[in-house]
């Protein structure tokens, strides 16, 4: 093969034609390429360089101050304490939405009718509104809400769920892994569904359990789909938001607060655009590192599969 | 070189893509045909509907056929987030209204110290910048008031209101006695409303210039706001406000006091808008704040209600004056915009019930000289960016057994690295 190609190599193509054979290419990838610069590699770049000024957002004529928001982010107690809450959301959470999402899905993975209307319902919590739910779970998780009512009758004293700093965090946490881990069980599904049945079937006869057959068939076979719902579920809490503003608006005592309830605050409520455009531009930073992270971790088992 | 609006623009969209976005209507100013438009940025709230807006500005287009005023609808995205944007698109409107002046956005405000009806309309002196007037406003939001439950009152047997703050605490203790819940407060927002309100009336009637003296460092929390944050906390210790209270929110708090639930609300003014408009409700008064013994003349905690502003950017300047004067001189558009939001302003009379005749009464009782802002401030009278939201967390943690040595230590840290 190699001899074969040596002659060819060894001639030099016209640069037209080289063009020519290119032309398709730039003509099609072009628009793409052109449109990811302008809507996002732009913006990235003129976000950083926003983060290095003093700008209000209403005057024009703000000056250049260096990393001075960076020390800021990084001297200012309640964004500390918000990074600090935002990886503790992120890491729990992703945690939880991907057990829950794996366990339920290993136990609806049957086609049975049961197992669509299960699917449905668990899954049905990721496409309400995130503030919805926010509020949804405020007002049942409220002193007088029906949790607490529901604990009345059975004897069991009021739990202060949004009123005490642990239960709160804990709160947020659990109606965040509630509202989400059925984007996760789905794309778990979607793994488990595409194992093939041969694969059981030989461990069936190898005597192997059905736990078995899930932690040395189905886990290893679904480690591609794993590193996809990490980075994915990572991502996404990483940036939460809204549920923070609908169930707890951050407190009590500010001890809820997320990053982006952060960026928000400083960028539009204190008027301080340079100072939040530098904590999004840490949060872009943290997001990248931990995703690029997470998927070079689970490189070693997805070569598994692949191999 | 990037240039300021490119890097401006685009950088606010990066960092609003995190937001809720809307689009205001924008329609380029000046002359068209003999006619000069005006737009005009307002919230659409409930209550000030678009409908309401181009109804009020109705008249003056009638008087003026020679202007037309664009009402501008920001949408979810409120004045305050799209003013930013349309500034450094350069597609600002004429006239924006609710956005109080501040050192930040007064260079890009019309000085209009020129106009007698600006320098002389509600507490104009205090959000004056520099002695420049840069807003106009309809009347007052009055901040430092206790709404009370008549019928508590009376089975606790409280004939009079409380003029000071230690007979208010006697107050408080005679509703718990009594069986009722003493101070309804909830969490959000509103939590510090009710430090604020046991606070500001005695710290700034004895230091008028303490919001300056906080913001240069001349002066302590501890020192200042110590005592209030002592008295605060023994209300919580005494069970005066409900540790549960964090967990109620603001229209859930506002619910339960109308409905007769609590004793005692500490909210501003336009409660009375809420209260006239509800059906069922406990009989309702209220009083002002009070300070501490030995203080006579208590400030009284106020914010500028609809204010508004031209912005210099503006081709249309004379004809938004006019606009603008009849806003906040017109008897009718000044008591409509009144009546709309709860709001109150002497001399100017909508029909209001016997609760609102209440605050009609103490604003004019209340000496122009006597307000003060409360929270992050106004005009000069600013606190270090943040303040408002620091304060609330820290009477959060009050509520949630937080010691007051505690909340006092970490708001004197939080100044220290802020002011100055």
């Amino acid at each position: 093969m190699a001899a074969t190609l040596s002659p060819v190599r060894a001639r030099r193509r016209p640069a037209a034609r080289v063009w020519r054979d290119r032309l398709p290419g730039i003509v099609m990838g072009g628009p793409a390429v052109l449109v990811f610069l302008a809507m996002f590699i732009v913006p990235m770049f003129l976000a950083f360089v926003l983060s290095l000024t003093d700008w209000n957002g209403y005057s024009l004529n703000f000056t250049f101050i260096g990393l001075e928001n960076y020390a800021e982010a990084f001297r200012n107690p309640r964004t500390v304490d918000a990074a600090v809450f935002t990886a503790v959301v992120a890491f729990t959470g992703t945690i939880l939405c991907n057990g829950v999402g794996l366990f339920i899905a290993a136990l609806i993975a049957g086609n049975g009718r049961a197992n669509t209307l299960l699917r449905t319902i668990f899954f049905y919590p990721y496409i309400i509104s995130a503030l919805i739910i926010g509020f949804l779970w405020s007002a049942m998780l409220a002193p007088e809400g029906a949790v607490n009512g529901l604990l009345g009758t059975l004897g069991v004293a009021p739990v202060p769920f949004l009123t005490e700093v642990t239960f709160a965090k804990a709160s947020v946490i659990l109606t965040i892994v509630w509202s989400h881990f059925g984007f996760n069980m789905i794309l778990f599904l979607a793994g488990i569904k595409s194992v093939p049945p041969e694969y059981y079937e030989a461990a069936t006869v190898d005597g192997a359990s059905k736990w078995q057959q899930f932690r040395n068939v189905t886990l290893p076979l679904i480690a591609p789909v794993f590193t996809v719902n990490l980075v994915l579920t990572l991502v996404g809490l990483l940036k939460v938001y809204d549920i923070v503003l609908a169930l707890t608006d951050g407190g009590p005592a500010g001890s809820t607060q997320t990053i982006v309830y952060q960026v928000l605050r400083d960028s539009f409520a204190n008027s301080e655009l340079g100072f939040g455009a530098a904590q999004s531009v840490i949060l872009l930073l943290v997001t990248a590192v931990l995703g690029l992270a997470v998927t070079l971790a689970r490189r070693g088992a997805e070569k598994k599969v692949a191999d | 070189m990037i240039k300021h609006r490119t890097l401006a623009s685009v950088g606010t969209l990066t960092v609003a893509a995190l937001a809720l976005t809307g689009c205001a209507g924008s329609d380029d100013g000046g002359t068209d045909g003999g006619t000069t438009e005006v737009s005009m940025l307002v919230n659409v709230t409930p209550n000030l509907t678009e409908e309401f807006w181009n109804g009020l500005v109705k008249p003056f287009e009638d008087a003026h056929p020679e202007i037309d005023v664009v009402v501008q609808n920001p949408g979810a995205e409120g004045v305050a987030a799209a003013l930013p944007r349309l500034l450094t698109a350069g597609d600002a409107p004429d006239v924006v209204q609710s956005l109080p002046p501040t050192t930040d956005l007064a260079p890009e405000l019309v000085d209009l110290s020129q106009y007698d009806w600006a320098r002389s309309g509600p507490l104009a002196d205090q959000y004056s910048i520099d002695g420049k007037y840069y807003m106009a406003g309809i009347g007052f939001q009055l901040q430092s008031l206790w709404f009370y439950n008549k019928t508590a009152f009376e089975e606790a047997g409280i004939t009079a209101v409380p003029t000071t703050v230690d007979e208010l605490t006697a107050a408080l203790g005679k509703l718990k006695d009594a069986g009722w819940t003493p101070i309804q407060t909830s969490g959000d927002w509103a939590t510090s409303h009710s430090l604020q309100a046991l606070g500001l009336p005695s710290i700034v009637a004895e230091d008028p210039e303490w919001f300056a003296h906080m913001s240069a460092g001349e002066a302590t929390f501890s020192d200042t706001y110590g005592d209030a944050v002592a008295t605060y906390a023994g209300w919580v210790a005494d069970g005066y406000i409900p540790k549960d209270a964090l967990g109620v929110k603001y229209p859930d708090a506002e619910q339960a006091f109308l409905s007769g639930k609590s004793a005692i609300y500490p909210m501003g003014s336009w409660f009375a808008g809420t209260e006239a408009k509800a059906e069922e409700k406990a009989e309702i008064g209220v009083f002002r704040a009070p300070a501490v013994a030995g203080v006579d003349d208590p400030a009284m905690g106020a914010n500028i209600a609809s204010p508004y502003s031209i912005l210099r950017s503006s081709e249309s300047q004379e004809a938004a004056a006019q606009l603008v004067e009849f806003l906040v001189t017109d008897q009718a558009a000044v008591a409509d915009q009144l009546e709309v939001d709860g709001n109150f302003r002497d001399g100017y009379e909508y029909e209001m019930d016997a609760l609102g005749q209440e605050l009609q009464q103490i604003v004019a009782d209340t000496p122009a000289e006597s307000y003060t802002p409360t929270g992050q401030g106004y005009g000069e009278r600013t606190l270090p960016t943040g303040y408002s939201d620091e304060i609330n967390a820290q009477t959060q943690a009050l509520i949630g057994g937080t010691a007051a040595d505690e909340v006092v230590a970490a708001m004197d840290d939080w100044f220290a690295s802020t002011a100055g």
